[in-house]
């Protein structure tokens, strides 16, 4: 263990693959248990690569869009390890790297990002808070740079992720007297849905080394989980309300 | 012609931006699910023309924009005027119902998307202005309004990937961003944050001259190398970055 979140307890949502799984691995090695929340049979494997680590985790299937759900997971997370700290909202639609143009969005897609992306962040407000509020805890909020520039591609994802910084920053102005802090991080890292990307369209890889100052694409565990790991620790209980982009330095315009 | 598009309810500030608007100058015709006007197509008490729109689809939109296109005259704009009184009841998040929820974040949000997609029908053949009016809480956060930041800021997204997909139509989209209290004209509770520093003006920006002037500014062609943006028409209360 390296320590900094020795003895928490964090919730990640969409932690079965990509930077969820990154995120509950990083947390895990930093001495949190972890509760890890998933629709499917990976959040399995991402307990067991925990555990197999030495670290200490427990799955709840979970999806998002049913408040329910989200309820089981947090009282997972108090009857399994007493408490609950933080929550890393993580989880986006299946159609979240689904190129789309803005024309075209129909109203399945639409409303499959509203529910997973947005009411899934309404659910584990409304589930978490009295948990955070008794612990002092975080709620972090993923977005991405699609909500911060826009994108042509995924115009229906940059809306759901710019909607997740409206709810971070007026909920970190309401909760900030309960001693919660609440934040969103924007990060621009390797994924299976960026592999998705890459296939899709070729010319997007060297594109982005291109523009990344840094040079490279983010790693999950190596360069977006240890930002986080910071952000859920004492040492960021005096950062609320913020989007951090961790991208290489590929968006300088806040 | 501008097409200005509110949510039509009694308190809607869509109809005082109309307003300023056409005592500016410029033809305008007022959008909304209830016009206000006695009978369809005729003008409302206060001279405005208008036409009935839901926003409940592109299509529906469209139509829409066509009626009033037919009324008043090629369309070279569209104002969104998001808000009502259902979008900014003040309230903690955690005592919002699911289906509360629905109506005042994902409902909004699914107009929002339809005024754009049948907009730029219209707008498309021969460019144009769309501009979305929001509050400045979106930027900043204000406790009890998380719904309806949410919804600006998803809608400040959404702006900024049309106004990558249409630049190259000359079709421009932009925000713009005005004191709470101007969208939330229904209430008695002010959705700014308390404490707030004092206005940087002698007095705070209103709907019908203020506001109004920016927006007869922006959809005009001085601005067409302007888009994906969003401008602060709020006195100098937070000087956003």
């Amino acid at each position: 263990m390296t320590g900094g979140l020795d003895g928490r307890v964090v919730l990640v949502t969409g932690g079965g693959a990509g930077i969820g799984r990154a995120l509950c691995l990083a947390c895990a090695d930093a001495g949190a248990h972890v509760v890890v929340s998933s629709p499917g049979d990976n959040g399995l494997d991402t307990t067991a690569l925990v555990t197999a680590r030495g670290g200490s985790a427990l799955f709840v299937r979970t999806d998002v869009t049913v408040a329910a759900d989200v309820e089981a997971a947090v009282d997972g997370a108090v009857q399994s390890f007493g408490c609950l700290d933080a929550v890393v909202h993580n989880a986006t639609s299946r159609l979240s790297s689904v190129a789309e143009p803005i024309d075209d969005i129909g109203d399945d897609a639409w409303s499959d990002h509203l529910a997973v992306s947005l009411r899934g962040a309404y659910h584990c407000a409304r589930a978490a808070q009295p948990q955070l509020r008794a612990r002092g805890g975080s709620f972090l909020l993923m977005t991405s740079p699609a909500a911060l520039e826009g994108s042509v591609a995924l115009p229906a994802y940059g809306a759901v992720k710019g909607a997740l910084r409206g709810l971070a920053k007026s909920l970190a102005v309401e909760w900030g007297p309960l001693g919660i802090t609440v934040n969103c991080l924007s990060p621009l890292a390797q994924t299976p849905a960026l592999d998705n990307a890459y296939r899709e369209n070729p010319a997007l890889e060297p594109r982005l080394r291109q523009v990344v100052p840094l040079g490279r694409v983010g790693d999950p565990e190596r360069d977006i989980a240890p930002v986080v790991v910071f952000l859920l620790g004492a040492g960021a209980r005096y950062i609320t309300g913020q989007t951090i982009v961790v991208d290489g330095g590929r968006f300088t315009g806040l | 012609m501008i097409v200005v598009l509110g949510e039509g309810a009694a308190d809607d500030p869509a109809p005082a931006l109309a307003v300023g608007l056409r005592r500016l100058g410029e033809p305008v015709v007022l959008g909304a699910p209830d016009t206000g006007a006695p009978d369809t197509g005729a003008p409302r008490a206060d001279g405005l023309i208008t036409v009935p729109c839901a926003m409940a689809s592109a299509d529906e939109v469209a139509q829409a924009l066509a009626r009033a296109q037919e009324a008043a005259g090629p369309i070279h704009a569209v104002v969104l005027v998001s808000a009502g009184a259902v979008a900014t009841v003040k309230g903690e998040l955690t005592a919002l119902e699911a289906a509360e929820w629905s109506e005042r974040v994902e409902k909004p949000l699914r107009r929002t998307l339809a005024c754009l997609q049948g907009s730029h029908r219209h707008l498309r053949v021969h460019g144009g202005s769309l501009l979305i009016l929001l509050p400045t809480l979106s930027l900043v956060g204000s406790a009890g309004f998380a719904p309806w930041a949410a919804v600006a800021e998803a809608q400040r997204a959404l702006a900024k990937s049309a106004a990558r997909a249409w630049g190259p139509e000359r079709v421009t989209v932009n925000c713009v961003a005005v004191s709470g209290e101007l969208l939330a004209s229904n209430g008695a509770i002010s959705p700014d944050r308390p404490g707030l520093p004092p206005l940087s003006l002698a007095t705070r920006p209103d709907m019908e001259t203020d506001v109004a002037a920016v927006v007869a500014s922006l959809v005009t062609r001085a601005w067409a190398g302007v888009t994906g943006a969003t401008v602060a028409v709020d006195g100098g209360v937070w000087m956003t970055p």
